[in-house]
Order: structure tokens, then sequence, then C-alpha cells
């Protein structure tokens, strides 16, 4: 099996300071994006029970780490392949789609499966692997929670907000995962140090003529909603009788 | 300028308000069923793939096209963006045309919003807590009935519908349970609290997600529902942003939570450094003793 698994980078929303309205974004450390993990887990898993090896396809669409890259190989892909220069840079999914699918053809990797996750934790806008398989005409298969591999075809639990759907999905294709699908491994150090020496592809955007609608970004804020935020400390009955005033003056009791 | 909406039935009425605020010269709508909406024109589909909602959808003209942001048609939305090789946007909460689309949206999990434009014809999707519904009545000028020819890519097995129990995003008082809990029947407490406050029960989404102590559409988050009660009490919540999107237009916030340095306590109203399991009986106990009659002896 030759599978993809697409990981990006991101600035780790968690720890990302806010200052008045302004989000000060690239002061906040790179992580992979979280359910990234998730298709990593399953990439290698598969790999695992069938043979073949596992690529990661990385767009370096913003933050970069190296030490990320590393642990995110470190959790059993074989080899990167990334994309990187200014052609790339900023939120344009059908670019990012675009520039892993022509990095794929270029170093000559026809793959039998990609796996997404179902959502960047930046950008969620689930796009991404929608994209990649329109691109390739292959099937697609998205928030799968629930995956099932059958030698030339996969049976997925798709979960959607309404309920779930079963279907069966043949080989070559793409598939975004939700983070139900597994629990990701967490690499030992020593298997992080060895990352670093395994199979790296580079590629500049600006050799694999990429053609797309432009998306400009205007303005990013911090998105704040003040509230009162008054700290009660104390014994029980002390702290239950503020939560009761609380409560009376609002009316609820 | 001609705007396409598209979805099944339940969610037109947000689609064509969102798509009417442009005041274009026609709305077409496309759907599964036949609706009393006051569009230009109707085009009904039998559509239940995702594989058909693209190829019928791939085939229409529109300078600018919306979608629900659910997960099927976060999908349908970024195929067809593709196939034509046009600007695509996802959960797009305001929008405005000027030559170019501008629209809003949330990112990094809701901690930001920003703005971006991009050239027309586009295809977006819109969060739907985020538009209102038409206000006014009225029939399609015109139907036409499409045919489709889709050959699927995947092979649908099965659909099971879950069951949803309630709506939360209806909900005035909300008690919302988090990891702090420490087992299923500790939830017991919880609902004897909620009935006493006349509240829904809510929770972040490894409760129910991981342990199914709770059904899925009452976790509240970025995943699951956004909820605008008067009361969200979070007991047991750390305060990750996935989950504090969620709540974040409630009125008042009160949080319980032993560690003093939770970031919930940068989202709380009143944030009570306290052990939910004293605090809960306690809260019981006085509540009960409040709304009791009290007797003159
Ligand atoms: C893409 C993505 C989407 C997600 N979407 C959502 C979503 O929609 N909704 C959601 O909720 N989560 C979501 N998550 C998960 C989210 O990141 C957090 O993991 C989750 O919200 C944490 O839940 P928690 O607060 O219950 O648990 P924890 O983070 O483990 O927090 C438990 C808290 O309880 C406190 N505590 C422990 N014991 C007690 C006690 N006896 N009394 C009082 N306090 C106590 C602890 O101090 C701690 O702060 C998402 C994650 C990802 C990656
Ligand atoms: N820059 C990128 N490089 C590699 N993979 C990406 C990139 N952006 C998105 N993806 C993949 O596409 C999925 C969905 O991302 P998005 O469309 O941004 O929500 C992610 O979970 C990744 O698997």
């Amino acid at each position: 099996m030759e599978v993809v698994a697409c990981v990006k980078l991101v600035y780790d929303e968690t720890q990302m300071p806010v200052e008045g309205d302004r989000l000060l974004v690239d002061q906040a450390p790179v992580k992979i994006s979280d359910i990234d993990r998730n298709a990593i887990e399953e990439a290698v898993k598969i790999k695992e029970e069938l043979g073949g090896r596992v690529t990661l396809a990385v767009v370096v669409t913003g933050s970069f780490d190296e030490a990320i890259l590393k642990e995110a190989l470190a959790m059993g892909a074989d080899r990167a392949l990334i994309v990187e220069g200014d052609v790339v840079k900023g939120h344009n999914p059908y670019r990012t789609a675009q520039a892993i699918v022509k990095a794929l053809e270029r170093d000559g990797i026809n793959p039998d499966l990609v796996v997404c996750g179902e959502g960047s934790s930046d950008q969620y806008s689930c796009a991404l692997p929608a994209m990649i398989a329109e691109i390739l005409s292959l099937p697609v298969a998205t928030f799968v929670g629930r995956l099932e591999v059958k030698e030339d075809k996969l049976v997925v639990e798709r979960y959607l907000e309404w309920g779930f759907e079963t279907a069966e999905v043949p080989l070559p294709a793409v598939i975004s995962v939700t983070s139900e699908v597994n629990e990701p491994r967490i690499p030992t150090v020593l298997q992080i140090m060895k990352a670093g020496k395994k199979e790296r592809s580079t590629v500049d955007a600006s050799e694999l003529d990429l053609k797309f609608p432009p998306i400009e970004l205007v303005e990013m804020k911090a998105y704040v909603k003040e509230r009162r935020r008054e700290k009660i400390e104390g014994g029980v009955d002390e702290v239950v009788d503020r939560i009761v005033k609380v409560l009376e003056e609002k009316g609820v009791i | 300028m001609k705007v396409v909406v598209a979805s099944d039935p339940s969610h037109l009425p947000k689609l064509v308000g969102a798509a009417k605020s442009l005041s274009p010269e026609v709305i077409e709508a496309v759907s599964t069923d036949r609706v009393s909406i006051p569009v230009d024109k109707l085009v009904i589909a039998d559509l239940t793939l995702n594989d058909c909602w693209t190829s019928a959808l791939s085939e229409r003209e529109f300078d600018l096209m919306l979608l629900p942001s659910t997960r099927d048609f976060k999908e349908i939305g970024a195929r067809v963006a593709a196939r034509k090789g046009i600007s695509y946007l996802s959960d797009v909460r305001e929008f405005e045309l000027g030559g170019q689309l501008v629209i809003s949206r949330m990112v990094f999990s809701g901690r930001g919003v920003e703005k971006l434009k991009a050239p027309l014809p586009a295809i977006i999707t819109i969060d739907l807590d985020a538009f209102e519904p038409i206000s006014e009545g009225g029939d399609p000028s015109s139907v036409e009935e499409l045919k489709v020819d889709c050959s699927p890519r995947i092979n649908l097995l099965e659909r099971r519908e879950r069951e949803a129990e309630v709506d939360l995003s209806k909900a005035e008082i909300i008690v919302s349970v988090g990891r702090g809990l420490k087992k299923k029947e500790d939830l017991e407490m919880i609902k004897e609290l909620a009935s006493l406050l006349g509240a829904e029960i809510a929770c972040t989404r490894p409760i129910s997600a991981d342990f199914k102590w709770l059904p899925e559409e009452r976790h509240v988050g970025m995943t699951g529902v956004r909820v605008k009660p008067r009361i969200y009490l979070a007991l047991g919540i750390s305060g990750q942003i996935q989950h504090v999107v969620g709540f974040r237009d409630a009125e008042t916030v009160i949080s319980v939570n032993t560690d003093p340095d939770a970031p919930i306590s940068e989202v709380s109203d009143y944030f009570v450094v306290a052990d939910l399991y004293e605090v809960v009986p306690k809260l019981i106990e006085e509540i009960r003793r409040k709304k009791a009659p009290r007797f003159k002896n």
C-alpha cells in the first residue's frame, strides 16, 4: 500500500497570546494539527497491517518547525514530502490541494490511499481532502470515525450531525478521519531522534505551476468576550452561598 | 448577479435569508423536495449521495453559491469548487460583495476572526448560527424537476439516524459537566441539580464521545452545539477553546473547578475554586431549602 498522510503544522491556538483585540498568532509554539495525529496513526496502522510505506505530505502554508516534523515522522511514517515557498503561503485550500497532488506526481508517488484529518486546527475548513479527491478524480469519504480495510476497498463509517453513514469505498481513495477513529501513539524520544534520518523530499512550490483563484487575508482579530472574572474562594458553605446569591440575582431561583 | 442556494429543505430558509441580503437579480434554490419559499426558481432533484450533489451543483451557473456549513455540504462545496476551479470559503459568519467577495470566519478554534477576500464566482458555506431564516413567505416563481445522472464513486451501505432527545441551542439554563466528573453514576446528582434549576444538562466532548455517558447532541463546542443560555454552569470543565466557543454567547457563566489556574477562569463571570463533589450536594441542599415552603410555629 502506498499511503499518504496529509499533515499540517500549525500555530498552537491553546497557547496563543491575545493583546487587546490582537491575536499574536506567530508567538504561539508550533504543533501538529490535532486531528492529523489521527490521520498519521491510521496511515501507519494500515501500513503495519498490509505492508507498504507511508509518506507525510506537508505544505508549509504558515508555520514550520523541524522538531515537530520529526515528531510526526517518528509516529511510524517512512518519509516526508515538503512543499514550501512564498507561492503556498496563507490559507487557500485549492492551492494547497494542488500543491500536494503535483508534488506527489513529481516524486512519482501514485497513492492507493490519501488520509487527511477532518479539519485543520487553525482553519477547520474541511476542504482539502474533498479537493484532493476531485483533482485526482478519486472517491472520497469525509469524517470517517471507523474504518476497516479489505484488500481493494475500505468499509467506512462517516460521523455526521444527524447520524452515521456506512459505505464501501473502492481504492484508490481519499479519506478524512475524525478523532474517534483511533488513539494516536506518542513516539519515544529515541524514535524522534532517529526520525531526523528518514527520507525527505523538499519541493519549492514555484516549480509546480499551481493555478488557483487568489484568497487574500484582509484582517485578523482576536475574538474576545468580556466577562466579570470574579474569583470565588473559601469554604464550601461560603462559595455555595455566593453561587446561590448569583442565581437569585439572575432570577433562576 | 445570480445566487444559487442548495441544501435539503430544512436549511433553505436561512440560505435564502442570507442570499436576499445581497439583493441579487436572481435567486435559484436547489433542493430535494418542493418547498414554499420566495425564490425565482426552485430546482428539485432526487439527491441523496454527496457524489450526486456534487455532479448536480457543478452543472449550475452562478456568481455566488451558498450552502450550509454541515459536514456533508462542506465536502460537497469544496468538491464543486475544485471541479470548477473557483473560490471556496467555509463557515462564513458575515459577507459582503463589491466586485470581490469579502467574508469573515472564525479561526484557531474560535480564538480569532479573519476577514478574507476572494474573486467571484465563489462558493461559500454559511455558519448556520450566524444567520436568521427569511421572514417573508412566498412561493417559487418557477419550479423545475432535474434528472441527475450520477455514477456514485462510493457504495452506500447503510444510514443510521441518531435520535436526538433535546435541542440545547434553545435552553435557557444549562448545567454542563466535564471530566471533573469521576463516574457515570455521579450524573445522578447533576440531574437532580439540573431539575431543581429547570436546566438542561450538557457536557464536554470527552463525556459524550469518549465515555458515552451522555448523547452526542449534548456536547457543547466547536464540533457540538453552540448554546446561548442565560446561565451556563460549568462543573469540572477545564475551558479548552474548542469547548469555550460553544458557550461564548451565554449571558452569565459560572464555573466550578479545583484548579485555580484552569483556563475556564478567563471566560467565566464567576469562577469558583472548589470541588464539585462538595459544591453540588450543598447547592442542591440550599436550593431545596429556599424552595421549601416555610412554616411559622
Ligand atoms: C478538533 C477538535 C475539536 C474539539 N471539539 C470539542 C467540542 O466541540 N467540545 C468539547 O467540549 N471539546 C472539544 N474538543 C476537546 C477539547 O480540546 C478538550 O479536550 C475538552 O473540551 C476537555 O474536556 P474537559 O474540560 O471535560 O476535560 P479536561 O480538560 O480534562 O478538564 C477537566 C477539568 O476538571 C477539573 N476537575 C477535576 N476534578 C474536579 C473536581 N472534583 N471538581 C471540580 N473540578 C474538577 C480539572 O481541574 C480540569 O480543569 C475538541 C478537540 C479537538 C482537537
Ligand atoms: N498545509 C497543509 N499541508 C498538508 N496537509 C494539509 C494542509 N492543510 C490541510 N491539510 C490536510 O487537510 C485536512 C483538512 O484541513 P482543512 O481543509 O484546512 O480543514 C487537515 O487535517 C490535513 O490533513
